[in-house]
């Protein structure tokens, strides 16, 4: 049997069914890539890591790549309803130009977040009593890391971020043309990288203020997609993890 | 085991209704934050305040409810557009009726009442006479008419109804029992409603929810027209019950089958049962009535026709979009016209039309189906009935009619919330006869597909927007 014609004889089958019945998969790829990079960084020996760190002084390129990274090995997976939305309502022939598009306005509102995180970072540290005295101030007289944490688990318990994951799982009209497809799927790519930062911002914000290992930071990607699959009515493990960061850092503060 | 009858067949020294509404009374007397009252049972499937709400609810003892209440996760469970909307409501009922029946025993009626079921699919059976098809409609006069309550039966009473008797396009069974698939992942339709997880408004209504579940409750209007209140009208139960009826006669049919996922069979869900204790039951506990220990008693439909499809195969027919009409249009008005922008003919993978069907001399006629997403708006607005042109027409009549969109839960839907993405609903019809039925007329082109959106009743001030209607054509 030649089985090559035997693919393309059956519609959706064969690569093409990996291209469009699975069209979430290039969105695994990309996180299952930047975890990978993760992990390898994480085997190298400390001193190395360490002077990779110190050596020199860190671009803003590099630091939006160090924070698209990190919101693409967490966010992506949650992405792929909407890739999965963009196959039903579009006609096949966008199909990759639409997807594409879709990633395009996911990153660029990630970009612009990671850009005015890096823009605060830079005026705080260029007031130098601020840059000098106060982080240190502050993590000495208060349980900073805790308090962090315990706000991001009063948000996570508040209807407004259970809204907003909600919301997360929200399509919207497209047309079909294919400059309005673009558009539209642009958009919409914008549009869900806001509800994932409704959603998920301000744990990936306490992770970044208070530090963090690997193991957090996979530990907290499955339960944010256990979350989003479960959806907050029926679980609340997200805000007890939260809490028990907050008792811990607390804990950790008055020893 | 347990019978549950057909409401107008109960003899005329039945008690079934008149216990009925002794215990509804007993129940509404009970606080609404007690797990066996009857506004509680009502608040399971949903509660909101609202000004379309307001008036159900502030007559509820010991109203406004606890917080803690509201809070206990117990309430605004209604699954809808999902795969869990038919064994969540099998449950509810099952609960409900134990509930009913202690509190019957408590007003001093006998033990073992049994919830009955309001078969308007009658209307659809062969040889039946006009009269008996407007009787099957007809709300059972012991709920009340037009005119008021039956002084009779007070518990089964509530203003608010819009319409008692029911048109008989919005009984038809036959679009949901054709199906022969009870969920599915592609933009096809199906029996029983997408693959969701908890999904209150999930935007993937199986066919047996679009029609004639969604399309009674609108219809019927009033509490019954909106997810937060539906619960509250006696007739809610009864309506349910024939629904949960449908998906047993579907089940029973050749090659039909229920999901064998574990993702739909251990899917659990709590309640509270008469004695007001917490039960969790799984989706696996109540895939037949009989696990539940009850039955239904005869009634049309019964489908013994052998399906196309061996049991349990999954219907993955792929598709492909080849039209759509412009984005966020307006359907307030009396009638509303939505013209296709198709896909262009070189880019388009699949066809519409016969003419290209027989062109290539297929065997097999492609499935075609309409979906008219993200329908939006306001307040709880009638259903609207669909027709297809292809010709620049714009004929309402049966050749031409697509099918209704039941509003039910609509604002609901349109209000980003705890329980809701805000997207609005969705909807999905099976066009592969009517297309193919239009497109052999003279004049037809699937360049000139157009749809009219004719609400059944003139709008009270409601708003209704549709966010996309478009047409797939599965790939050839």
């Amino acid at each position: 049997m030649n089985y090559a014609k035997t693919q393309r004889q059956v519609p959706g089958a064969g690569l093409s069914g990996v291209y469009t019945l699975k069209p979430h998969w290039y969105l695994l790829a990309v996180s299952i890539l930047c975890w990978l990079y993760y992990f390898y960084v994480w085997l190298q020996p400390m001193d190395s890591h360490h002077h990779h760190h110190h050596a020199h002084q860190v671009s803003f390129t590099e630091q939006q790549i160090t924070w698209l990274m990190m919101v693409y090995a967490m966010m992506l997976p949650m992405l792929s309803g909407a890739v999965n939305f963009i196959r039903e309502m579009l006609p096949r022939y966008v199909h990759p130009y639409a997807w594409l598009a879709v990633f395009i306005g996911y990153s660029a509102l990630w970009w612009l977040v990671g850009a005015l995180l890096i823009a605060v970072g830079v005026l705080l540290s260029s007031a130098v009593w601020i840059a000098e005295y106060w982080p240190a101030w502050i993590k000495e007289t208060t349980p900073f890391s805790g308090l962090i944490w315990l706000g991001a688990a009063l948000y996570c318990q508040s209807g407004m971020r259970k809204s907003a994951v909600y919301a997360c799982t929200a399509g919207q009209p497209l047309a079909i043309d294919f400059w309005g497809a673009m558009r539209g799927s642009v958009k919409f790519g914008w549009y869900k990288a806001q509800r994932c930062f409704a959603s998920c911002g301000v744990i990936m914000l306490a992770m970044m203020l208070t530090g963090h290992s690997l193991g957090l930071m996979l530990a907290v990607t499955c339960l944010l997609l256990y979350e989003r699959i479960k959806l907050p009515k029926r679980t609340s493990l997200v805000s007890a993890m939260c809490y028990t960061l907050a008792l811990f850092y607390t804990g950790m503060w008055l020893i | 085991m347990k019978v549950r009858k057909n409401v107008y067949e109960l003899s005329a020294s039945d008690m079934t209704l008149h216990w009925y509404s002794k215990a509804v009374e007993v129940m509404k007397q009970r606080s609404i934050n007690d797990p066996t009252s009857w506004w509680y049972w009502g608040a399971v499937h949903g509660y909101v305040i609202n000004t379309s709400t307001k008036q159900f609810w502030e007559v509820a003892t010991d109203y406004p409810p606890k917080q803690s209440t509201i809070d206990s996760g117990f309430w605004n469970n209604c699954q809808h557009g999902t795969w869990f909307f038919l064994p969540w409501h099998r449950m509810y009922l099952y609960y409900f009726e134990a509930t009913v029946a202690k509190a019957v025993v408590e007003a001093g009626g006998p033990v073992g009442w049994t919830l009955p079921f309001w078969n308007y699919c009658e209307a659809f059976r062969p040889g039946i006479s006009i009269a008996e098809q407007q009787q099957a409609m007809t709300i059972p006069p012991a709920f009340g008419d037009s005119q008021g309550k039956n002084a009779d039966y007070p518990g089964l009473w509530l203003e608010g109804r819009v319409n008692y008797v029911l048109q008989k396009r919005y009984v038809n069974p036959w679009p949901a029992l054709d199906e022969t698939v009870f969920t599915n992942t592609s933009e096809d339709v199906n029996f029983g409603g997408g693959i969701t997880g908890f999904a209150v408004s999930g935007g993937k209504k199986g066919q047996l929810e679009q029609l004639p579940h969604d399309v009674v409750h609108g219809y019927i209007n009033g509490a019954m027209g909106n997810t937060k209140t539906a619960a509250l009208d006696p007739i809610f139960w009864l309506h349910h019950a024939n629904i949960d009826r449908m998906w047993q006669v579907w089940v029973e049919s050749a090659g039909h089958s229920n999901p064998a996922s574990s993702d739909w069979l251990n899917f659990e869900f709590d309640f509270h049962d008469e004695n007001g204790e917490v039960q969790t039951l799984k989706v696996k506990d109540v895939r037949t009535t009989e696990q539940l220990n009850y039955t239904y008693s005869p009634g049309y439909p019964e489908m013994d026709a052998e399906s196309p499809n061996p049991p349990g195969r999954a219907a993955e027919n792929v598709m492909d979009v080849v039209g759509a009409s412009n984005i966020n249009t307006d359907l307030s008005h009396d009638l509303s016209a939505l013209a296709l922008n198709m896909v262009p003919q070189g880019r388009r993978k699949s066809r519409v039309s016969m003419a290209a069907r027989a062109s290539v001399n297929q065997s097999k006629t492609p499935k075609r189906v309409l979906h008219v997403n993200n329908v939006t708006g306001t307040g709880n607005p009638c259903p609207v009935d669909i027709f297809i042109s292809g010709d620049g027409s714009a004929a309402l009549d049966d050749e031409h009619f697509v099918g209704s969109l039941g509003l039910f839960g609509l604002e609901d839907a349109s209000t980003p919330g705890l329980d809701h993405d805000g997207s609005g609903l969705s909807f999905a019809f099976d066009v592969t006869q009517v297309i193919e039925r239009l497109s052999k007329q003279k004049g037809w082109s699937e360049d000139k597909i157009s749809f009219q959106f004719k609400p059944q009743l003139p709008r009270q001030g409601e708003k209704v927007k549709v966010g996309r209607v478009s047409l797939h054509s599965e790939l050839r």
